[in-house]
């Protein structure tokens, strides 16, 4: 096995819960989701010899993924966004919760479903919040200043928090 | 559930998420799709350069006619094909392939760069593609038939055509590239604001 091919691999394998979220938020169906994780994994495999190491492999990890979903999305036809302050969608569950697994499956998907109101930038900027990145490896991520990413995460829990109170998570 | 518990349900569903990798096909499908986008964009660049020299080919043997308006007409024609492709290559070297590792607000403004570029290259097609190309080739049949009826039928048809082609390339600013435009002042606007 090639060189290129291990680092490639041990990439995947210790980011894909990563890549999989930004696959699933940035796509609207499972066919778009797995079309997407697809040609992020290519975009990752062409621009792995151009990795030096100049951001950490996560900032880069997740900057080729979310450039490649964003850029996907933007050459897909523009459709209208979802304002944030709309009711509940179709995703609610109403039967009962018959163990915990379902319950916190179903928490996650909420969770889903409100990030998925957030328009795209934001959708970044929460995604990274969520997986534990600082406001330095954000704002390096997303090519704006930390006071920026203090400012959009201030707005953006705020809004969260709000839809997960209203939808009773 | 509060965030910091939002936070938890993320990165524990990113856990159950996880799954083997079968390796061997991963790489093999993985190296398979690569090798297809890179065929596709070596193919688009080279479609250009390949209809220019078959173009070229099929009217350089008019350059021995007798005529020298023919002669002049084939002149222009080549001389436009050629500036035409100096000019596409040069806008398409400028921008080169985004660079996808690249932080996210710098791709959208390399990417906007590379719109504003293709826009100004859409509106002013009229110039530096269609009526060079319209001028030359009626210049050629002109040489080749005389003045006559066929001529100005021809003619017609080219102006016709070259009209047909400004109008697609208009509606493709209008349709297709001024909207991409805008979505990607409004991303930057929001990663700013």
């Amino acid at each position: 096995m090639s060189d290129r091919e291990e680092r490639f691999l041990r990439l995947v394998s210790e980011n894909e819960g990563r890549l999989r979220r930004i696959s699933r938020i940035y796509a609207d169906d499972p066919a778009s989701r797995s079309d997407l994780y697809q040609e992020i994994l290519v975009q990752l495999w062409r621009a792995l010899p151009s990795f030096r190491g100049a951001a950490s492999a996560s900032t880069w990890l997740y900057r080729v993924a979310l450039n490649t979903a964003l850029g996907i999305r933007r050459r897909r036809r523009a459709r209208p966004e979802v304002a944030f302050s709309e009711g509940p969608a179709e995703w609610a569950h109403e039967g009962p919760l018959p163990d915990e697994r379902l319950e916190s499956k179903e928490r996650l998907e909420r969770l889903y479903a409100g990030i998925e109101r957030l328009d795209e930038v934001d959708r970044a900027v929460v995604l990274l919040y969520l997986d534990d990145r600082s406001y330095r490896q954000i704002a390096d991520v997303l090519g704006i200043s930390e006071s920026n990413v203090g400012v959009k995460l201030h707005r953006i829990r705020k809004r969260l928090a709000e839809w997960l109170r209203e939808v009773g998570v | 559930m509060s965030l910091e518990q939002a936070k938890q349900t993320w990165q524990a569903g990113g856990r159950t998420g996880a799954r083997a990798l079968d390796e061997a096909s991963l790489v093999r499908r993985v190296r398979r799709q690569a090798s297809a986008f890179e065929r596709r964009i070596r193919w688009r660049d080279r479609i250009e350069s390949v209809a220019i020299l078959i173009a070229s080919a099929a009217l350089l043997p008019l350059l021995l006619r007798p005529e020298w308006i023919t002669r002049v007409g084939v002149a222009v024609v080549l001389a436009a094909g050629l500036f035409i492709f100096l000019k596409l290559r040069r806008a398409r070297r400028r921008h080169g392939p985004p660079d996808v590792s690249a932080p996210l607000a710098d791709v959208l403004r390399a990417e906007q760069e590379r719109l504003d570029t293709q826009i100004r290259l859409l509106e002013g097609v009229l110039w530096w593609y269609i009526v060079p190309l319209c001028v030359g080739l009626i210049v050629v049949f002109v040489g080749l038939s005389g003045w006559s009826t066929a001529s100005l039928l021809y003619a017609a048809a080219v102006v016709l055509l070259g009209g047909g082609i400004y109008l697609l390339n208009r509606r493709a600013v209008a349709r297709g590239l001024r909207p991409r435009r805008e979505k990607l002042q409004r991303l930057l606007e929001r990663l700013d604001g």
